[in-house]
């Protein structure tokens, strides 16, 4: 879920949690007053937040309807002084949550009664191997510094989540990030080779490392995307990515989304691999257009967004199949972006489109589900029915290649009665993507915001086994409480009220 | 060595394999799971006396949506014949692990991989979701059979490579990628090793894509003159492989012209040859040497090799990955493989043995793996309480 950020205008309480998220927090029972003591003993006073006021802006992620205040938030900058911080959190039994740039989408960095721990400062590049293409970074290196270090050298870190200027490779290997590109390239556990990560008993591990297909069990993988649940990670050996020679992008207009999402299909059968295939519907294209003025036709019911990628020689032959897959799905018309900037100018609609929507109605709530591919017309189309059943507005941009679907249900949180709706249609829409065979989440995550629903896609036993394997990482429970895996016997009803934000 | 004490157990469904399981765990009686058994000589052998299952009739495609382009098959299904079912609708599962007759289950528990892993990754890559069963005969799953998911921890990633360690697989689904218009190799003849190791580096280095980069020597060379006889006449081989468009790959050839001018003679093998080359790799593994795999960043790999090769040697130039072969005759061949480790693990690399026959004398004595670190020795405690998977299989 993702609520644009407004100001509150009274003071707001110190937690507003979800029902959701309530029931999954265990009670944090350990020696606040004994962590915050120890705490300058660790860290210089400017590399601490304790004061209430400044607790403020660290109480939620980009997730805002889950939100907290931590007991204080610490900004170590090497992994002796996260493994410090972790040491005395265990010492007092005071639950600590790892913190990037505050951008995830599922409430995984709200801290509650806990110590936030903010990788912000650890945004070294240490090592850019360029002849091997691997380089070693902070988990606070925001993720498009690290293509702009390398971009001389003609690579780039391909994982690119909408984010990207601000979410840092330690977010990102939380959430196991994805981004448009990753049809082709692949999502972030694609390219990261090995950590090195502070666990929850405050011990250094090293996992993966510079060579391929080292013998023993796969930890890096298995890390990532544990969503801060398995330790913090404080150091990260990503793999970088050649440059494509050629890029050119298609534009696909459309009547109907439903015409677009059968040229998805069409396109994906026709033995090319598109870097990206994203679908943007009218909703979005007309609150695009009214900001950003990206060149989209607002009468269109939906465009399709393609990027073709490689070697200059068959670039015009790969968008020419994009053209003739599009033309066989009903297409109003398509064309190719002229030059770059036409190009960098479509991709900024499309990068943009959440901060577009978020001018249409001051709130929006962002699903996340992946569906099988040829279920694209038929989702589509309910997801539309869904809307007028539950009287709520649903824009879709989306990762249409890879089956990612974002609807987004725009409401005024200031009409009564409108969040049992927007809940209603949102619950709706995930019962809709389970009941194809989908997934919850493709890139946003679990964390509080969907944990209710975890034991609708997974059974008792397979919620058992992957608590065991975070018990290992994180036998005491502190690190990151309540997230991703509902505790055994807790049944979370997802459809229950959610409180109101106070103060908007 | 493994004494089962009854013929192998061929259970034929989920139910008869968590029953069996149960069955080994009630009597605390380790389990040797076996698909069709091509890489029994790979890793440490089993140890003690344990029941043998075999997943080979646990061989079903149980999904496939062309359109979805994911697949899903049972442990023991063949990895041929999921990629003959996914041919005749214009994909592949982009994986070419070596033996023919190879499952599903048994290339996961094993990581294997083949040339064409530069191009496509390993099955980490592709992997999209397991269903296991556990040492409590309880059957679970993670994943999905979509594309992008990150519900839940991806619990599968960790039975790569675990040699059925921590339970056993029983149904895998992985995404599959479009059929290429071209497949083709290319092969140069070098005068050596380190001239074919070079030549490769710089073909990864330029803005051509190729899917593999291999450079051969001794033994290796000849097993694939055995089956392609019109290979460069030359000691060393420096292996190009192209797959994607008619286009890309004339532009292939035009770049690659220019590069292999200085040396000895080269040959393009477009279609059929190419697919007879990739098949002579994947029957290429001897089971009468010992191979060590030796792991490093891809530039430093020539200087940690040194004379390494003397019997045959395969480069995966890119993936930093060499394969060397030595006679398991040799008094020192542990002993040579661990300085090879020494020297590699100084720049974050390392050797081990891969394979070695089932007879070898030293076998037991080789240096599979590592003494894992304490996550390690925990998984394994905690996934498979009582030690019945697969005992001694895997150097943990």
């Amino acid at each position: 879920m993702k609520q644009r950020a407004t100001q509150p205008a009274l003071p707001p309480p110190d937690s507003q949690l979800s029902d959701m998220a309530t029931a999954s927090m265990p009670a944090v029972t350990g020696d606040a007053a004994g962590l915050l003591a120890d705490l300058p003993g660790i860290l210089p006073a400017d590399r601490l937040l304790m004061s209430r006021d400044d607790l403020f802006a660290y109480d939620c992620d980009a997730q805002t309807l889950d939100r907290a205040l931590p007991l204080a938030v610490a900004f170590p900058e090497t992994t002796a002084e996260v493994s410090a911080l972790v040491k005395a959190c265990v010492r007092r039994h005071i639950p600590f949550v790892p913190r990037g740039a505050g951008t995830g989408l599922s409430g995984g960095a709200v801290a509650v009664g806990a110590l936030a721990i903010s990788t912000a400062r650890m945004n070294q590049i240490f090592e850019l191997d360029i002849p091997n293409r691997q380089a070693w970074v902070g988990p606070g290196v925001v993720n498009t510094h690290l293509t702009r270090a390398v971009a001389k050298f003609g690579l780039h870190y391909a994982p690119d989540p909408s984010s990207q200027n601000a979410c840092t490779i330690g977010g990102n290997v939380a959430e196991n990030s994805g981004g448009p590109h990753t049809l082709k390239y692949g999502v972030t556990t694609n390219h990261i080779l090995g950590l090195q990560a502070v666990l929850a008993d405050g011990t250094v591990a090293q996992m993966g490392g510079v060579a391929a297909d080292a013998p023993g069990y796969d930890f890096t993988s298995a890390f990532v995307g544990s969503e801060g649940t398995f330790g913090i990670a404080t150091k990260v050996l990503v793999r970088l990515t050649p440059n494509p020679e050629g890029v050119k992008t298609v534009l696909g207009i459309f009547n109907t989304v439903n015409d677009a999402c059968h040229g998805v299909t069409e396109i994906l059968r026709r033995g090319i691999l598109p870097a990206a295939i994203e679908l943007i519907d009218q909703t979005t294209l007309r609150a695009v257009e009214a900001y950003i003025h990206a060149g989209f036709p607002l009468d269109a019911g939906a465009v399709l967004l393609v990027e073709v990628d490689g070697l200059h020689d068959d670039l015009q032959q790969q968008a020419d199949f994009v053209v003739e897959a599009c033309r066989t799905a009903n297409v109003r018309d398509v064309r190719l972006a002229r030059d770059d900037a036409e190009r960098a100018k479509l991709w900024k609609g499309r990068k943009q489109a959440f901060g577009a929507l978020g001018r249409l109605a001051p709130n929006y709530y962002t699903h996340d589900g992946v569906i099988p591919r040829t279920k694209l017309p038929e989702v589509l189309a309910e997801i539309e029915r869904i809307g007028q059943r539950h009287d709520v507005v649903i824009a879709n941009v989306f990762h249409a290649g890879d089956g990612n679907l974002h609807p987004v249900v725009l409401y005024d949180e200031r009409e009564a009665g409108v969040l049992d709706r927007v809940r209603a249609a949102g619950d709706a829409i995930l019962t809709l993507v389970l009941g194809v065979g989908g997934a919850l989440s493709g890139e946003h995550g679990i964390g509080f915001e969907k944990i209710g629903y975890m034991d609708r896609v997974f059974s008792p036993d397979d919620l058992a086994q992957m608590r065991r394997l975070r018990d290992i990482f994180n036998p005491l429970g502190l690190c990151n409480p309540g997230k991703v895996i509902p505790a055994p016997g807790r049944c979370v009803e997802p459809g229950s009220t959610r409180k109101l934000p106070i103060g908007h | 060595m493994t004494t089962p004490d009854t013929p192998p157990y061929a259970p034929a469904s989920e139910a008869e394999v968590s029953a069996l399981v149960r069955d080994a765990a009630a009597r605390n009686r380790p389990l040797s799971t076996i698909g069709n058994g091509t890489k029994q000589h790979h890793g440490p052998a089993a140890t003690g006396d344990m029941t043998v299952m075999t997943l080979s009739r646990l061989n079903q495609i149980t999904a496939d949506e062309p359109g979805d382009m994911v697949v899903s098959a049972q442990a023991g299904a063949r990895l041929g014949d999921v990629q003959r079912l996914l041919a005749e609708r214009g994909q592949c599962l982009p994986l070419d692990p070596p033996y023919e007759n190879a499952t599903v289950g048994g290339i996961l528990a094993t990581n294997s991989s083949g040339p064409r892993r530069l191009g496509y990754g390993t099955a980490k890559d592709m992997l999209l979701g397991l269903r296991v069963c556990g040492s409590d005969g309880i059957i679970t799953r993670s994943g999905g059979r979509v594309v992008k998911n990150v519900t839940g921890y991806d619990l599968h990633k960790l039975h790569i490579g675990a040699f059925g360690s921590l339970g056993v697989v029983l149904e895998a689904t992985f995404k599959v990628r479009p059929r290429p218009e071209v497949s083709a190799a290319f092969v140069v003849g070098c005068a050596d090793l380190a001239a074919a190791h070079a030549l490769l580096l710089d073909v990864w280095g330029s803005a051509l894509r190729p899917v593999a980069l291999e450079a051969l020597a001794g033994g290796a060379v000849a097993h694939l003159r055995v089956t392609l006889p019109g290979l460069p006449d030359s000691p060393a081989l420096a292996i190009v492989g192209y797959e994607g468009s008619r286009l890309a790959f004339e532009r292939h050839q035009r770049d690659l012209d220019a590069v292999f001018a200085r040396q000895q003679g080269h040959v393009i093998l477009d279609g059929a040859p190419a697919g007879a080359l990739w098949r002579a790799f994947r029957d290429g593994p001897s089971r009468d040497l010992v191979i060590a795999r030796l792991g490093a960043r891809p530039h430093d790999l020539p200087g940690l090799l040194g004379d390494a090769g003397a019997e045959g040697i395969v480069i995966q130039v890119g993936n930093g990955i060499a394969r060397v072969s030595l006679a398991p005759t040799g008094p020192s061949v542990g002993a040579t493989i661990r300085a090879w480790h020494q020297r590699a693990a100084s720049k974050g690399g390392y050797a081990v043995v891969e394979s070695a026959p089932l007879n070898a004398a030293a076998r037991a004595t080789l240096p599979w793996g590592f003494p894992g670190a304490a996550l390690t020795a925990a998984v394994k405690a905690s996934w498979d309480k009582l030690g019945i998977f697969n005992p001694g299989r895997m150097a943990i």
